[in-house]
């Protein structure tokens, strides 16, 4: 199987602390209750209630929303309406710290209780989320209606910049190991693979060492790809095990296959074993004008500003930029307002102009764009179809499969933003499918994409190629809520948003 | 700080090879073949490569100015083409003739085209071809010469009768054999080639195929003796490192690029041995493929990986 894609070099950061550490307590928590792309929870707290660490927040509204739950102990100061650092708009609850220990987390299982169903019930109470694309909840890769025949655990960490899998591989093995084993009996998998790059070569050792000690050293299979850039997102990595691609928009369990993080893996053991919510998350937090580059755990709704605080980045003389998930795959922004949320496993802090992108040029028909892009979208022809605004020839090129990894972007030798084109394609397509689902046709009425295509033309021209999200009145509101936050009181801030009836 | 919520998409870096870069080591890896050619041929090389360098630039940038593109980069790409122009020459031309391959190239054939990367053809190739078709009535004298007014015989002419022993295949390898200023010095040809392709700036998928398809038929119409002869003759070498692995012309995929290259080794090895129009056999067979270039895309074209169908 010809694995396409690049071979990114491992950033090497200097002085990276090595095992784990546990961020300082902030003095504020703006959690979001919609968390990676889920749509927003319903908010179970108003504002004045006390919570602990682990109480819930929000329970899921639809169909596929998640559990939000206290980072902290402390008291509900405030509800404010604005982006999370997905780019969706949502509530987020600010709670402020008390110097309290107080958990109220779920019962914990016994052994004698892990039966697939009641796995499942914890793994959707916990309100687990993927770190990774297309960063889901993740009990809604186990809603199977077919048996799977391989679970693959994906060690893999192809991005540079991303350490915190490796990391808890190495410091962490035996909790990864043993979830990986409660999500095979969830989902009832034949058997379970783990699989590397051979750039791990050290945690691969320390795993296999562990496997011993353990005396499962042949009985546990363990396979080691080249370090291929794009390697790490499910749907590849359940084509070059099993040589079946996952159709668009469906997920791998249609080919029997399910991918599930090693992160995820000790997230769930510890929901299961000791009944530990979502709420924090092995984080790599670094950046060339970090101080302290380590591994932490991050709770969930942190504030950026604490952060850059906590590891010693030195925030005035730059503008700055955050990366959150890798520079390949992550997505960048210049507020330090925001708060992290679950779908992390990476925080890149950054002066903005270190990795400013180049300018576009024309393009040279070199089709480097078309040999390395690994679901084998023309992209030369998508950036094309892209000037001429011809939506039903870019859907026609597969843009719909479009992982969004980079790879073309990265390669192309006129510095052309194809990945950003074909993402915007993808976006468009798919919009319109979600507005009228019984339509094929998606060609243009004439004068409809107008605005979409003045809003696209801004957001190539602002700095070099960042999307200005436009705010609403409603989200400075918000925005000015949490900068004077930081100076009022807590208890001088009037709840925003839904709360005025209350 | 301000507090608009920027959020940009991926990715945030990007390769360090760009157009520029590429095209300045496609200028860098032309150097030693100038260089062998001016010991070969003697210094009035360095006049001809300076009048054809010197027209291609400055019609470039003039033709940019028009269009009003000017300033977007540094235009290597001219540079180069200046240089292949020339060096596809014999030592023995008019010193017009260079600024004349380079207006042809430049002008007709990448701007009229639509400018940087719309070309159907390879400007180089083509300028050469309308050469040889203008001046046909010098063609012998003006395209085998090694000094002014000399009239010498070119490899292929020996060839084409089967006299395999007049010329020395030593010196064909070092280049000191009648021929185009450029394209004689095999050696240096071939370890421009490697550089390149080890740098990836050119990718090895083409030139192997056009070797592999260009023995096959010159072994097919001369016999095995003829087989390390024909390549080391003429322009074949020169054209499978510079010409048609220049990313305009050929085609997108790895599989197109495979076939593209096997077509020129066939069309190349086919007008060498017939002796099609000489040492320009070469060039055409460059135009031929080409021409073929956009249908080996379509027919090429991947498939996504998990795309439904469109119904
Ligand atoms: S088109 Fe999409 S999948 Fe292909 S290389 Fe570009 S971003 Fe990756
Ligand atoms: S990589 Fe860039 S220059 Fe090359 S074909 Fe693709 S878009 Fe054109």
């Amino acid at each position: 199987m010809e694995i396409r894609g690049i071979r990114l070099k491992k950033h090497k950061i200097s002085k990276l602390a090595k095992g784990f550490f546990v961020l300082r307590k902030s003095e504020n928590y703006v959690v979001p209750l919609s968390v990676g792309v889920s749509e927003q929870s319903e908010r179970v707290v108003s504002v004045g209630d006390k919570v602990n660490e682990g109480t819930l927040l929000a329970k899921p509204k639809g169909k596929y929303g998640n559990f939000v739950y206290s980072p902290c102990c402390g008291s509900v100061v405030g509800i404010v309406r604005k982006l999370n650092i997905n780019g969706i708009i949502c509530d987020h609850v600010i709670i402020k710290q008390e110097n309290r220990e107080d958990k109220s987390y779920l019962p914990t299982m016994d052994a004698s209780e892990f039966s697939a169903e009641k796995l499942l019930k914890r793994l959707y109470e916990s309100g687990m989320v993927d770190n990774f694309p297309p960063y889901e909840v993740t009990y809604k890769k186990y809603l199977l209606n077919s048996s799977i025949k391989q679970l693959i655990i994906n060690c893999t960490e192809t991005d540079p910049y991303e350490y915190a899998t490796s990391a808890i591989v190495q410091t962490y093995t035996s909790e990864m190991f043993e979830g990986a084993l409660l999500f095979k009996t969830l989902c009832n998998a034949e058997n379970i693979i783990f699989v590397f790059t051979n750039k791990q070569a050290k945690t691969i050792k320390l795993f296999k060492e562990y496997l011993k000690k353990r005396g499962l050293k042949n009985k546990v299979k363990i396979k080691i790809y080249p370090h291929i850039y794009p390697l790490s997102y499910s749907r590849l990595l359940a084509y070059y095990q099993t040589g079946k691609m996952v159709k668009e928009n469906s997920r791998t369990a249609e080919i029997k296959v399910i991918v599930e993080g090693a992160i995820n893996c000790y997230d769930f053991f510890h929901a299961v074993y000791n009944g530990k919510p979502a709420i924090e998350r092995a984080v790599t937090i670094s950046g060339n004008n970090c101080l302290r580059k380590a591994n932490y755990f991050v709770k969930n709704g942190t504030p950026i500003n604490h952060i850059m605080e906590v590891v010693g980045f030195n925030s005035n003389s730059y503008e700055n930029m955050l990366i959150f998930g890798g520079i390949m795959t992550g997505v960048a922004q210049e507020t330090p307002s925001a708060s992290i949320t679950l779908a992390a496993n990476s925080l890149l802090l950054c002066d903005s102009s270190e990795f400013g992108l180049e300018k576009e040029s024309e393009c040279i028909n070199c089709g480097k764009c078309v040999q390395h892009c690994p679901v084998r979208i023309h992209v030369k022809n998508v950036d094309d179809a892209f000037t001429e605004r011809d939506f039903m020839q870019a859907k026609k090129l597969g843009v719909s499969t479009c992982l969004n990894c980079g790879v073309c972007s990265f390669v192309c030798p006129a510095k052309r933003k194809l990945a950003q084109k074909v993402q915007y394609m993808k976006n468009f397509t798919e919009n319109r499918r979600a507005k009228n689902p019984d339509s094929s046709d998606y060609l243009l009425v004439e004068g409809e994409d107008t605005t979409m295509q003045q809003d696209f033309d801004t957001i190539l021209d602002v700095k070099g190629g960042y999307e200005n999200v436009k705010e609403t009145n409603e989200q400075s509101a918000a925005l000015e809520v949490i900068e004077s936050l930081k100076e009022k009181k807590p208890d001088s801030i009037i709840s925003e948003g839904g709360d005025k009836n209350e | 700080m301000n507090n608009k919520l920027f959020v940009s998409s991926t990715p945030h870096i990007t390769s360090t090879v760009s157009t520029m870069y590429m095209m300045i080591v496609m200028a860098l890896a032309l150097v030693p073949t100038s260089v062998f050619a001016v010991v070969n041929f003697g210094i009035r090389v360095v006049y001809l490569i300076l009048i054809g360098v010197g027209t291609s630039y400055a019609l470039e940038k003039v033709l940019n100015l028009l269009k009003d593109k000017n300033g977007q980069w540094l235009d290597f790409s001219s540079v180069v083409t200046g240089l292949m122009v020339t060096l596809v020459m014999p030592v023995s031309v008019p010193l017009w003739m260079p600024a004349l391959g380079s207006a042809i190239a430049i002008f007709v054939f990448k701007f009229c085209f639509g400018g940087l990367s719309k070309n159907v053809f390879n400007p180089t190739a083509a300028a050469r071809v309308i050469l040889s078709v203008m001046f046909s009535g010098l063609n012998l004298s003006l395209f085998t010469g090694t000094a002014i007014g000399e009239n010498v015989a070119s490899p292929l002419h020996y060839f084409a009768m089967g006299d395999y022993a007049t010329i020395n295949l030593r010196s064909m390898f070092f280049g000191s054999v009648p021929g185009a200023m450029g394209t004689v010095a095999i050696i240096t040809i071939l370890a421009c080639g490697i550089i390149l392709m080890f740098l990836k700036i050119t990718d090895f998928v083409v030139p192997v195929g056009a070797v592999v398809t260009f023995v096959a038929s010159v072994w097919i119409f001369k016999g095995a003796v003829g087989i390390i002869p024909y390549l080391f003759a003429g322009s074949f070498l020169f054209a499978c490192v510079f010409m048609i692995t220049d990313p305009v012309t050929s085609p997108n995929t790895v599989w197109g690029r495979l076939v593209y290259g096997l077509l020129f080794g066939i069309f190349a090895g086919l007008f060498m041995t017939k002796n099609v129009m000489g040492e320009t056999g070469v060039f055409v067979a460059v135009l031929i493929v080409n021409l073929i270039a956009p249908l080996l895309d379509k027919i090429f074209m991947p498939r996504p990986l998990g795309l439904k169908e469109v119904k």
